[in-house]
């Protein structure tokens, strides 16, 4: 609703350009996260914000005139506008990788710190509206900054070396990665709400985004001076820049969807339902992942593709799952009442509800997905052959360590997974399980699961593989990858325990599946018609539900 | 529809080996002011912010309108307002800003938002702030300020944790006649305050809490009569105060009264009778010729009931 201009605002009805202007703004920010309108009147007002915005204009100015004066009249000769935009693009990256990340993360911590967030969080705003308010102010000083750099960038496309697919390329690419990076400084806000411990992250994150600031720095500079004849014409006609910017598109605007759903999770009352969202972003990462590496496989023909495709969805698995198996088993009320009915609808949706039994089994599952789809590429191309489906053909020399990588990798995750889980089960008999402390018990899980073999192994002055090493998954795997697992006990020793130890945790998650759906009371149905009385209660009878 | 709006069933939170609160349970019904007393560390702010889906109980339930704190958050918080014992304002935005945000987020758009915001403006007497930045406010206006806030929506329940806190007095007395029009309004309010003259004078009942526990409630005159057995008398009268004190000395060795002493051009007595009963006294010496210009029965304040009733334990 947007309501009549004389009473919005202060209720001046102004017939002035600004009077106007301020009307349709008002109207325009009805539709608006509040949150952003909140943050964007803030940072109007704000010294931090004008001053880092002219540090900015300083800076790119600076630039120009320095740009300009060092080249005299070889800008439009030489190929001095690459030095020109990489001189833009440093003080870009800078601003767009430290300081709205960061901002973002400060914005968030800040609301916790001072109490705040706490008055935000019983108003009608969703933990999700909170967190996309915060990121799409991050949205908006992105824009800002890019509109300050936008005049100096818009002139290096008039000089010789540069040309708007590159410019386009490194916004694109920069613009993601900026996003991705505020949704993680989101999430890492969420972790902690003690000052000290707030203080220890942002330093952590400051090194971090540094680092990744200073290592696009280096890419982007080798891009400028390789790529010369890549960005030099015709680069629309290059299959590789349509499939980086793709690639970095789809694959990092998941990652948005996982940060903020997990911050938005961080943030939510304790009864909500924080697993399903991020389950089915988990769910579409495993899709995206795995369609990525089958394009590449396709395009190299390479059947070394796919076992890294195996190996990377293994370490993205074995993080997901020890922070999913983590959570309680025990359901809220809340949580109860959305549960499905039908067969169907617990055989498939079960796996998406909270619970450490029923997140164990999703990653084996999600995982499985991607070692059935290996196997079953490797059976169809020894049966039919490829060549004449213009697939891959049968890997010459034979698929023995492409199949011993699948079934340790899998292993491996059924067994750190399952064990992990079966520890945390015993603690949460005695003590509240929290998300560090599920990080602190896998880290320690993994560095006795690999560092204890290794030093045994050292200690027995052996100089190849050996069964000592088969708990080390980071050894076994190299290895198996390498091919020198064939006919290896260790394959046997894993595998068995990997299957013993899914089929003991797939029982024990039996109880996680038999929850019965729980009536809504008439409280709450009243209290539902009484606030949408459009909506018909859905008629029964859906296999889904 | 249930009559209670604010409903403690049981309610239990612990921090580690510590029982912040301890098996409370109560009812305030549609309408109450409740005040809610307890040394510091009662546990009043940690079932406050139960109530105010602010932190979930160990064990127990707490309704609002009955909705469950815990199954219900979202349906609780459009009921209920809550005014935390900090600010938990924006330095760099002005009255309005702040107001403005806070509706938004409790999803009121256009004419609806600007009403609400220029009822509450009026209300605390803030609508010559409007443009006045939060930085530059006295702890007294932020404090209404943060009052208009918890009202934007109009909720029926509210919350107040020490409203009065750290106010000059003729703050506290704004804020006490504001908290009097809301009640008027058939508001229901949960307010604590360690300025138990004040609370006695808005609440219309009492709970009382020491270590996580409620010890009692109810109004302060019926709390005392729950916790003495005996009541005290004082009778002013216009004869000589001998005659007074021989007539009531007659009633002591009937073991009718006790505890006599004159105080002054006052003499004052004890007694374990029923109203009627002591009704009954004042008759008989009215009877006997002696000439009554006061009777009453001594007024427990809040604060004589909060020490009769506390043992200024902490854990």
């Amino acid at each position: 609703m947007a309501g009549d201009a004389s009473t919005i605002g202060d209720g001046k009805a102004g017939s002035g350009i600004w009077e106007r202007s301020e009307e349709w703004l008002e109207r325009a920010s009805e539709y608006l996260n509040p949150l952003l309108v909140k943050e964007a009147r803030q940072a109007l007002k704000s010294n931090q914000f004008a001053s880092t915005f002219i540090l900015l204009m300083t800076l790119a100015w600076g630039w120009s005139f320095l740009g300009v004066s060092l080249s005299e009249f070889q800008l439009t000769l030489g190929p001095d506008g690459r030095s020109m935009l990489f001189g833009y693009f440093m003080i870009l990256v800078v601003a767009m990788f430290v300081i709205v990340p960061f901002s973002a993360f400060r914005s968030l911590a800040a609301e916790r710190e001072d109490g705040t967030f706490e008055l935000i969080s019983i108003t009608t705003l969703s933990a999700r509206q909170i967190v996309f308010g915060k990121l799409g102010s991050a949205v908006v000083q992105m824009a800002v900054y890019l509109s300050a750099l936008a005049p100096c960038i818009a002139f290096t496309s008039l000089l010789q070396g540069v040309d708007i697919y590159l410019i386009s390329f490194l916004l694109v690419i920069t613009s993601t990665i900026s996003l991705i990076f505020s949704s993680f400084g989101l999430m890492f806000a969420t972790i902690t709400r003690a000052r000290h411990w707030q203080s220890a992250l942002s330093v952590l994150l400051i090194l971090g985004l540094g680092f990744a600031t200073l290592i696009w720095l280096l890419t982007a500079l080798n891009l400028f001076i390789s790529g010369s004849g890549f960005f030099g014409g015709g680069v629309l006609e290059y299959e590789v820049f349509w499939t980086s910017v793709l690639n970095t598109v789809t694959v990092g605007f998941s990652f948005i969807a996982l940060f903020v759903f997990a911050a938005a999770g961080q943030l939510s009352f304790a009864s909500d339902n924080r697993a399903t969202a991020l389950r089915c972003v988990m769910a579409v990462q495993n899709v995206i992942g795995l369609g990525w590496f089958i394009y590449y496989w396709l395009a190299t023909a390479d059947w070394d593709v796919l076992c890294a495709g195996v190996v990377t969805l293994g370490l993205y698995w074995s993080v997901a799952g020890a922070f999913m198996t983590a959570e309680s088993p025990q359901l809220s009320p809340r949580v109860l009442r959305q549960l499905p009915q039908s067969l169907l609808g617990r055989a498939f949706f079960s796996w998406f509800n909270p619970g450490s039994g029923t997140g164990y089994s999703f990653a084996m599952a999600n995982m499985g997905v991607a070692v059935v789809f290996v196997f079953a590429m490797l059976g169809v191309s020894s049966v039919l052959g490829m060549r004449e489906f213009g697939l891959p053909p049968f890997p010459s020399g034979g698929a023995d360590h492409l199949v011993i990588t699948c079934v340790m990798v899998w292993a491996y995750l059924a067994a750190y997974l399952g064990i992990g889980r079966l520890i945390l089960a015993l603690f949460r008999q005695f003590i509240y399980v929290s998300l560090p402390l599920a990080f602190v018990v896998y880290c320690a899980l993994h560095v006795v699961g690999n560092i204890v073999p290794y030093m045994l192994w050292v200690g027995a002055d052996r100089y190849s593989y050996s069964t000592i090493l088969a708990p080390s998954w980071i050894f076994t795997v190299y290895d198996a990858i390498d091919g020198k697992l064939s006919g290896d006990l260790a394959v046997v020793l894993v595998s068995m325990s990997g299957a013993v130890l899914f089929l003991v945790n797939f029982i024990l998650a039996a109880p996680e599946v038999g929850y019965e759906k729980m009536a809504v009371p008439d409280r709450v149905l009243k209290d539902e018609i009484e606030l949408h009385p459009e909506l018909q209660p859905r008629a029964a009878g859906s296999p889904w539900d | 529809m249930s009559q209670s709006m604010i409903e403690l069933r049981r309610l239990h939170r612990n921090f580690g080996r510590t029982r912040a609160v301890n098996d409370i349970s109560f009812e305030v019904p549609r309408g109450t002011v409740l005040g809610y007393v307890g040394p510091n560390g009662a546990g009043k702010t940690t079932s406050m912010r139960i109530l105010a889906t602010l932190d979930v109980p160990t064990y127990g339930d707490a309704f609002v309108d009955g909705f469950s704190v815990i199954n219900d958050p979202d349906r609780v918080r459009r009921r209920l307002g809550f005014m935390p014992d900090y600010f938990g304002t924006y330095s760099d935005v002005n009255c309005w800003e702040y107001l403005d945000f806070f509706a938004r987020a409790y999803g009121l758009v256009g004419p609806e938002r600007s009403r609400a915001i220029r009822d509450v403006m009026a209300f605390t007497r803030l609508d010559g702030l409007r443009d006045k930045p939060i930085r530059g406010l006295s702890k007294g206006m932020k404090q209404r300020l943060c009052l208009g806030r918890s009202m934007l929506h109009d909720p029926s329940v509210l919350i107040m944790d020490e409203p009065a806190a750290g106010l000059d007095p003729r703050a506290r007395i704004e804020l006490r006649e504001m908290i009097r029009a809301l009640s008027a309004r058939g508001k229901t309010i949960l307010i604590s305050s360690h300025i138990l003259t004040e609370l006695a004078e808005m609440c219309d009942q009492v709970a009382i809490i020491e270590l996580g526990r409620l010890i009692a409630i109810g109004t302060v005159q019926h709390i005392m009569r729950q916790r003495s057995s005996h009541r005290e008398v004082k009778v002013r009268s216009l004869d000589p105060l001998e005659s007074l004190m021989n007539w009531l000395a007659g009633k002591e060795r009937e073991e009718s009264v006790f505890d006599l002493k004159c105080d002054g051009e006052v003499v004052r007595f004890s007694h374990r009778l029923s109203a009627e009963d002591e009704a009954g006294i004042l008759r008989q010496m009215i009877l006997d010729g002696i000439r009554i210009s006061e009777f009453a029965g001594h007024v427990t304040s809040l604060e004589e009931v909060f020490l009769s009733v506390t043992q200024g334990e902490v854990q």
